[in-house]
């Protein structure tokens, strides 16, 4: 009877752990994810005030303008795209371990694309393209496995196309294009299936020769 | 204005005499020299003079207040910043908040009887010269806020005399000098806000008159605080916030009796609050919030008469909160949130007359608010949310007329909000979300006029909202969800002018949405979902031009959705799924141009969908139409979505076929389940990958044995008329370009061999079919030969829409066979209208099949030919080595502005003579780059058409202009061919114009050649080209808008 009436209050025990552990972390996520977003609201310039519904000190971002949260209020969009922002993107977005889609192309944000993206697991776009990014193309993208929309063109973006990228099979479109880009462009993995659209404008070496060209027509003389 | 005098410091070695009195530094000797040969009065003031100047000459700006810095003067003791001895030494340097921007002064030891040196807010820049240490005299080192880096000088320990070193807020490195313990008289040392490392000197502990420690903001300082500074009896302020110190907070603290500010938040301190903390009775400021600390917080704290701000958030802090707090009679803040305590809210807190902010957010405090607080009549903060807090509000909160914040949200109290709140006139924002109040709303609570925002979500508050709302002006954000709100929505919600957020969704609200809504024209967010609300949608909500989210759904709503939405030009989300809406979808919504997600779904809607509904480029999150009665087919416009991931149409009447979805490439998700679509899906990996629950219930669409029911190159119907007009253009072109013969039309020499195939059964499929073989080559091999090498080794790439083998055969020859993937008709029984799809597949075939292989060139992979059985459909290319896949995938991709694009590739060719990728273009470039390099300029052209005559280089220059309109790298912004084919009409038709123009020019110069056309040509010419410049669009004026047009010039 004794041994039951333990057995009994150590799971309550462990249950009541378990919730209390749950609360803590639910509360603490909810703060984070909104804390990750003002800190990108504190470097933006928002011209047109389309981040003003950021409010930091509510309890999570979900009434945010611009944000999408799942049910259980986590952040799952984030879509600023032409909203006419400029300043950089910070590390901290990295912190939203939701995000399906983060939005922000045609703005003249500048800077360089914080690695910490590569932590978002769940990323199926990324859409960051006529922007004035600089730096590399981080390689911890290639750690996103659910990554489905890559768009990075119209930047100023240099360095080469990091190979990891070319094991993210989920990867259906590819857009690096009128960047600064270097080096070669793989060709296995995932980015078999890409055309050169998708790496033009860059300063990549060009495409293995085409059979040799037929020998070039001598130049006529000019017509009198 | 005195000149400050140009000097340079000398180089060379000196070997001077040192005939004067000695001194430390060897700069001085250098110094000394130039001087001696200048000046034939040598005085030590005037040392002073000269290395002022020449330290304050290097400034690139100098202010105005340097004016009487006179290097005429015998000394500069009557110089502004200056204080001088009786003797005549200076004995103050004092510049603060005057922008220099030039370096620390190297000299410095010229000063020999310097006691304050004092630069702050100047922008001193390099490092702090260790001669520093040699101004014995010194008793202030201030330079602050200024620009310096490098280390703090280790020889500052020799001045004795020191009291003040400030040096925070610049750039400095490296570690704080033990040596600076020996700087016995220090009182003040202020090094917060620089990069600076290491640990905190054990030897700061010896100074017994240090008052002040400010090491802070130093994110890199680490290690423990040794236990020594508790030997600082005259500390009043120890600060080392924002740095990375650790452990714990020693025990000796106990021993610092004057000690006013501990302030060591932000940093990684562990172990417990020392209970020795309680003799600081001087203690004033305790700030130790962000770090680790555990343990409880002590009681021997409730002794510290004149603490005011106890801020001990974001620790570990467990236990309970000591009842004796209410001793500490001039506490003013306590925030002791995000930690653990336990407990109820100690009733003393009451006693805390001077208690300005009572925060204690996120902890596990239970028990109930204790009415004794009401008593602290100076609380204007009282966070209480996310507790176990129970039990109701007392009506004693309403005494607290100071209070602007009381957040109570996330804890169990229950009972009716207290109609006294009314009297907390102050309020400003009131969350008691999250909790089990009851009972209906107090009217008085509108009539505070300071409230902003009202958030009482997810409680059980019933009854209806009082009209008094309206009353409550000031009211911002004001969110009621989730509760039993019954009744209607009064009318005089309208009169929330300032009103930016309301939300009233999960109630049981009935009635109509009142016209007066649209008064409210902040309202940004408006949700008013899961009623159930009935009447029709007021079209007053169109006059919101701010209104971002609009949620309307699950209501009784009925009606139609009015045109005049379509103003809501800042809408974002459109929610009004879930009514009883009926009539046609507005096409004015299309002009809401900032939707993202549109959700019209489980209505009675009918008619059409609209097709303006697609020009709305950024609807990027959802569009739901399923659940209603909409008939028709997909408008081919709906490929404008490209951004688009979530598409439900289910559960509609909806029919013809699915390829105007083909192009839809950011689809994730997609229900078209339950109508009567027909057809093929598009072939592509997403429609591949479609779960069959995603399709059903659509009789006519191929979904038996789905293989097969993919149809490979998704066109649209007016796919024939395109291919016309793409034939149209090539010939276009060449009249235009004059006889470039490689756009000649390929004569296509159909051979149809029909070849049996037994022995291959991935091809054949089990079947025996028979093959078709169109070459566009002359080649010397068999399909059978071609059939033989397409085995799973040779296969070198797997796209969308195929796969690509490598096959080597007989006559050595390498090619690429690209298997598209299969469609077989024949399997397709479940068709009802076979021949006629079967009919449109084979054409669409076919059109690939005839477009690449009219266009032969480099850009695009040499088409050899094609064969085809019911089956199976290759077709074969030139074999490109290693690293050329991504040719063959270009293949695969063909669309309607690729097929421009390769078109503005074929035409850049013709023009520069060159190949898309050419030895002689210079850099590797691509033509297109290469071209856009060059600005247009006619040197692109090909050399041997330069010579051509005037009119036709400028015909080939505008043809050059519609070139690049097709090269566009965005295929959205290439001309469809139709446009193209305009464009070069529009050409020939402005030569042929023109030609009219000279000749009737002519005629006009024979008629008048007495008139001289100096002032330009006669009025008869400019009607002529002012109207044939109106009647004509052509690339040129897209490209040479600024430039003249040359035919303009008289010849």
């Amino acid at each position: 009877m004794e041994l039951f009436a333990r057995t009994i209050s150590a799971s309550a025990l462990a249950l009541l752990c378990l919730i209390l552990v749950f609360t803590l972390f639910s509360t603490v996520y909810g703060n984070s994810e909104g804390d990750a977003l003002n800190a990108l609201k504190t470097n933006l310039v928002d011209p047109n005030n389309v981040l003003q519904s950021w409010d930091a000190t509510l309890v999570n971002p979900c009434t945010w303008f611009h944000v999408t949260c799942n049910s259980d209020n986590s952040v799952t969009r984030v879509d600023l795209g032409n909203a006419n922002l400029s300043g950089q993107l910070v590390p901290q977005l990295g912190q939203l371990p939701n995000l399906q889609y983060l939005e922000l192309y045609s703005n003249t944000i500048s800077g360089t694309i914080p690695s910490e993206l590569g932590d978002l697991a769940n990323l199926v776009s990324l859409d960051l393209y006529f922007n004035n990014l600089s730096g590399s193309i981080p390689g911890s993208l290639g750690n996103l496995q659910k990554l489905r929309f890559l768009r990075l063109n119209n930047n100023t973006l240099s360095g080469t196309i990091p190979n990891s990228l070319t094991n993210v099979y989920s990867l259906q479109v590819l857009d690096l294009s009128y960047n600064h880009l270097t080096g070669t462009v793989p060709v296995n993995g995932s980015f078999s299936l890409f055309t050169p659209i998708s790496f033009v404008g860059n300063y990549l070496a060009s495409p293995p020769p085409s059979p040799p060209p037929p020998p070039s027509p001598s130049t006529p003389p000019s017509s009198s | 204005m005195p000149m400050p005098m140009p000097m340079t410091m000398p180089r060379q070695s000196s070997n001077s005499q040192d005939h004067h009195h000695h001194h430390h530094c060897n700069h001085y000797y250098h110094f000394l020299f130039i001087f001696t040969l200048l000046f034939s009065a040598v005085s030590a003031a005037n040392i002073e003079v000269l290395t002022l100047l020449s330290w304050i000459h290097t400034s690139p700006s100098l202010s105005s207040s340097f004016s009487n810095w006179n290097s005429l003067d015998l000394n500069p003791c009557n110089w502004s910043f200056i204080t001088c001895s009786s003797k005549g030494f200076v004995t103050e340097i004092n510049i603060q908040s005057v922008h220099l921007a030039i370096p620390f002064p190297s000299n410095i030891s010229f000063f020999l009887y310097l006691q304050k040196f004092i630069i702050s807010g100047a922008n001193l820049t390099g490092t702090i010269p260790p001669t520093l240490g040699d101004c014995t005299s010194l008793l202030v080192i201030e330079v602050s806020s200024n620009s310096l880096t490098g280390s703090i000088p280790a020889s500052i320990g020799k001045l004795q005399n020191l009291q003040n070193l400030k040096l925070n807020s610049n750039q400095l490195t490296g570690k704080i000098p033990p040596e600076l313990g020996n700087c016995t008289n220090l009182k003040n040392l202020f090094l917060f806000d620089n990069y600076l490392t290491g640990n905190f000197p054990v030897e700061l502990g010896k100074l017994s008159s240090l008052e002040v420690i400010r090491i802070g903001g130093n994110k890199d300082i680490s290690g423990s605080i040794p236990d020594e500074l508790g030997n600082c009896q005259n500390l009043k302020v120890l600060g080392l916030a924002d740095t990375r110190v650790s452990g714990s907070i020693p025990a000796s603290f106990g021993r610092l009796g004057k000690l006013q500010s501990l302030s060591i938040y932000t940093a990684m301190l562990s172990g417990e609050i020392p209970p020795e903390l309680g003799n600081c009775t001087e203690l004033v400021d305790l700030f130790l919030y962000e770090n680790s600390l555990s343990g409880s917080l002590p009681r021997e704290l409730c002794q510290l008469q004149k603490l005011e701000r106890l801020l001990v958030w974001q620790n570990n802090l467990v236990g309970i909160i000591p009842e004796e707090i209410g001793n500490c009679k001039s506490l003013r803040i306590i925030d002791l949130s995000l930690n653990s305590f336990s407990g109820s809210i100690p009733r003393s807190c009451g006693n805390l007359s001077q208690l300005e902010e009572l925060m204690l957010s996120s902890n596990n405090i239970s028990g109930s608010i204790p009415s004794d607080l009401s008593n602290a009549t100076n609380l204007m903060q009282l966070q209480l949310d996310t507790n176990q807090i129970s039990g109701p509000i007392p009506q004693e909160i309403g005494l607290l007329t100071q209070l602007t914040i009381f957040f109570a949200w996330q804890n169990k109290l229950e009972g009716s909000i207290p109609s006294a709140l009314s009297g907390c006139i102050s309020l400003q924002a009131v969350d008691l979300s999250h909790n089990s109040l009851t009972g209906s709303l107090p009217p008085g609570l509108f009539q505070l006029q300071n409230l902003t925002k009202l958030l009482l979500i997810s409680n059980g508050i019933s009854g209806p909202i009082p009209p008094e709302v309206g009353n409550c002006k000031s009211l911002v954000r004001l969110r009621l969800a989730n509760n039993r709100i019954r009744g209607q929505i009064p009318k005089e919600f309208g009169d929330l002018t300032s009103l930016n957020f309301l939300d009233l969704s999960g109630n049981c609200l009935t009635g109509p949405v009142p016209d007066e809504i649209g008064n409210c024209t902040g309202l940004q967010m408006l949700n008013l979902s899961n009623n159930t609300l009935g009447g029709n949608l007021p079209s007053s909500l169109s006059s919101m031009s701010r209104l971002e989210v609009l949620d309307m759904s699950t209501n009784r709503l009925g009606g139609s959705i009015p045109g005049s939405f379509g103003k809501l030009t800042s809408i974002n989300r459109l929610i009004l799924g879930g009514n009883m809406l009926s009539e046609s979808i507005p096409p004015l919504l299309g002009q809401c141009s900032s939707l993202q997600l549109l959700d019209l779904s489980s209505n009675s809607l009918s008619g059409s969908i609209p097709y303006e509904l697609f020009n709305i480029e950024g609807l990027d999150i959802a569009l739901n139409l399923s659940l209603n009665e909409l008939t028709g087919a997909i408008p081919p416009q709906i490929s404008g979505l490209s951004k688009l991931s979530i598409l439900d149409l289910s559960h509609n009447k909806l029919e013809g076929d699915l390829m105007p979805l083909s192009s839809l490439e950011n689809l994730v998700s997609l229900n078209i389940s339950f109508n009567n679509f027909t057809g093929y899906l598009p072939d592509n990996k997403f429609f591949r990958q479609l779960s069959a629950t995603d399709l059903e219930g659509n009789q006519g669409l191929c979904s038996q044995g789905r293989n097969s029911c993919f149809s490979n190159i998704p066109r649209t119907p007016n796919n024939l008329k395109h291919s016309r007009r793409l034939r149209l253009a090539i010939a276009l072109l060449g009249a235009v370009t004059l006889a470039m013969a490689i756009l000649g039309a390929v004569a296509v020499f159909r051979a149809q061999k029909i070849i049996k195939d037994d022995n291959d059964s991935e091809i054949g499929g089990g079947h025996s079919y028979s093959w078709q073989f169109t070459p566009f080559q002359k080649l010397n091999f068999s399909v059978e030969q071609v059939l033989k090498c397409l085995v799973e080794t040779n296969v070198i790439g797997k796209g969308c829409s195929g796969i690509v083998y490598r096959a080597e055969l007989e006559n050595g020859e390498i090619i690429a066979v690209k298997k598209l993937w299969p469609t077989t008709a024949a399997e397709c029984n479940c068709h009802n209208n076979r021949v006629g799809v079967n009919r449109g597949f084979r054409d669409s075939f076919s059109t690939e099949v005839s477009t690449l292989g009219s266009i032969r060139h480099k850009n695009i992979v040499r088409f050899l030919g094609c064969c085809w059985n019911q089956n199976t459909r290759l077709l074969m290319y030139d074999y490109m080595p290693n690293g050329s896949l991504s040719k063959y995938g270009y293949m695969m991709k063909i669309t309607e502005k690729s097929d421009v694009y390769s078109y503005g590739i074929v035409v850049l060719e013709v023009l520069t003579g060159k190949q898309p990728i050419d030895p002689t273009i210079p850099d590797g470039l691509h033509i297109v780059d290469w071209v856009r390099r060059k600005r247009y300029g006619a040197e692109v052209l090909d050399p041997s058409l330069r010579t051509r005559p005037e009119f036709e280089t400028e015909e080939m220059m505008q043809t050059f202009g519609v070139a690049l309109l097709c090269v566009n790298p965005s295929p959205d912004d290439r001309p469809t061919m139709k446009d193209v084919a305009a464009m070069l009409k529009e050409i020939r038709h402005q030569r042929e114009e023109s030609a009219k123009v000279d000749m009737l020019l002519k005629e006009t110069l024979k008629n008048n050649e007495q008139q001289s056309y100096n002032g330009g040509p006669s009025a008869t010419v400019q009607q002529i080209y002012s109207r044939s410049n109106n009647s004509s669009f052509s690339a040129s004026s897209l490209l040479y808008s600024s430039s003249s047009n040359p035919r303009t010039t008289l010849k």
